[in-house]
């Protein structure tokens, strides 16, 4: 058993599986409170579907991170980690580095989807304040970027490493 | 964000769109100051209320139009079975009016209230049959005993006490099972307040301690009920009440017991509506759904109150006082 490869694998994983369940849930739960502003009024939809869009970005910043783990680690490219014990520690550095992403991005599109909700009801009585609803639920996209920014400098660098 | 939280994403937002054809405090004003009850009617339905064919029959109106915000609580919520506690009190005063309507008779239905839990035709039919096993318990055992009791003793203050006992133990049952803390805090206002009144009512005429411990619920965090009956042993009754509820959170409440029930009634719709308040914005959760409800209610009130005064030219600055604080 490779266990370095197993560690940098389910790091890999991690990234995109938790950042893809939080953006689903997220996007799924403001489309479902849009879903009723739109039956009342459909020319609302244009400004809702910002919202509605806003905590999908977590999703594709955890395959980004998947993706360039899978590039680092021999199974889309560069270096297949070794079985040793160097290769173990190699393998936990990029679980370590794709945790960021997995565990930011997690709590991130939750809680955007949470702003995005009172952006929602905001939307559904003063559509003239859709930009304050969208803005709001935009700055919480900030910490999901600085997870996400994190996660990359590290799977970046760890083949750097000397050992 | 709990997993069950964010399963009420649709029916919050739902109610916030719903809420906003919700009568306002100047609307009301106009209401009131409309010149005829069909003037009013005329109001309700610009405002989308559904209307009846026979629209001078208020009771009808409001009926279609609370049923109308249940049916939505229901078809919206992912689990409805959470709110029961919110119309249970209807569900027994059918049960009451149904047996005292049969053996009186009138039409097992006439006083029926809407919404309730139970299908209306089921209770009417088991009330009609005297069939109550057909019903879920506990109205099957209570609609037995208050229908015996009644056939044999006419015993009408009894059935009153039985019922009323047994919806109150009921409600506060729900609530809790709900685990929803509004909820709970909602119906202990109820069901506290419910019993004082009872207490009140009963010193006031002389009932003994035995008659309050048939009369008054069990459950209630914000009062004791072992103190409510200490008053009915005291020389003083009624001094040794009113001073106990002085020290209770109910206390602002009291004095309109003596003064005037209707003013009583009205401090407990304000208290259970100042309470909705502070979770009406909550983007997922029951809570704003609570309010909802409970806000369609307050107006429905209100708007019985006008209908009420139209139909009997009553005077406006009475009429005012009597409104109900709304979700606004």
């Amino acid at each position: 058993m490779n266990w370095g490869m197993l560690l940098a694998l389910l790091g890999a994983g991690l990234a995109v599986t938790t950042n893809c369940f939080g953006s689903s849930k997220g996007v799924g739960m403001v489309a479902e409170a849009a879903s009723p502003v739109i039956a009342e009024d459909s020319s609302k939809f244009g400004k809702l579907l910002v919202l509605m869009l806003l905590p999908g970005s977590q999703g594709l910043y955890g395959l980004v991170i998947t993706i360039l783990s899978l590039t680092q680690i021999g199974v889309l490219g560069g270096t297949v980690i070794p079985n040793t014990a160097a290769g173990v520690a190699r393998g936990g550095l990029f679980l370590i580095a794709c945790l960021p992403m997995a565990l930011g991005g997690l709590a991130s599109a939750l809680l955007q989807a949470r702003v995005a909700l009172t952006g929602v009801q905001l939307i559904s009585k003063r559509p003239q304040d859709s930009g304050k609803a969208v803005t709001s639920a935009s700055l919480v996209e900030l910490y999901a970027l600085l997870s996400f920014v994190s996660s990359l400098l590290m799977v970046m660098s760890i083949n750097g490493i000397n050992w | 964000m709990g997993p069950g939280n964010s399963k009420y994403a649709y029916a919050v937002s739902g109610a916030h769109v719903y809420e906003k054809s919700f009568f306002r405090r100047s609307d009301m004003d106009k209401l009131l100051a409309a010149p005829s009850y069909e003037a009013v009617v005329a109001m309700l339905q610009e405002r989308g209320w559904t209307m009846p064919d026979d629209t001078r029959d208020s009771g009808k109106i409001l009926d279609l139009e609370i049923s109308r915000a249940w049916n939505w609580v229901t078809a919206s919520a992912p689990d409805p079975d959470l709110f029961r506690s919110l119309v249970l009190r209807n569900d027994f005063h059918n049960l009451k009016a149904g047996i005292k309507c049969l053996l009186s008779d009138f039409e097992v239905d006439q006083e029926f209230t809407k919404p309730s839990v139970i299908d209306r035709s089921l209770m009417k039919e088991a009330i009609e049959t005297h069939s109550f096993d057909k019903l879920p318990e506990p109205f099957s055992s209570l609609g037995a005993e208050v229908y015996d009791l009644l056939v044999r003793t006419g015993d009408g203050q009894m059935a009153d006490i039985l019922i009323d006992r047994k919806c109150l133990d009921e409600i506060t049952k729900a609530a809790n099972a709900s685990g929803v803390d509004l909820l709970k805090n909602e119906m202990e206002i109820y069901t506290a307040t419910c019993n004082i009144k009872t207490a009140f009512r009963a010193i006031k005429t002389g009932k003994d301690r035995a008659f309050l411990e048939r009369a008054l619920s069990d459950g209630n965090t914000t009062i004791s009920r072992d103190q409510l009956l200490a008053c009915a042993d005291e020389e003083k009754k009624m001094e040794s009440l009113l001073s106990y509820l002085s020290t209770t959170s109910y206390s602002s409440g009291t004095k309109y017991l003596s003064s005037s029930p209707a003013e009583y009634e009205k401090w407990v719709d304000d208290q259970m509506l100042a309470l909705l308040l502070p979770t009406r914005h909550s983007p997922l959760g029951p809570e704003p759904v609570i309010g909802f409800y409970l806000g369609k209610e307050a107006e429905i009130k209100n708007i019985r109150i006008i209908l009420a005064a139209k139909q009997n030219n009553l005077p406006l600055d009475v009429v005012s006082g009597r409104l109900r604080r709304l979700y606004e």
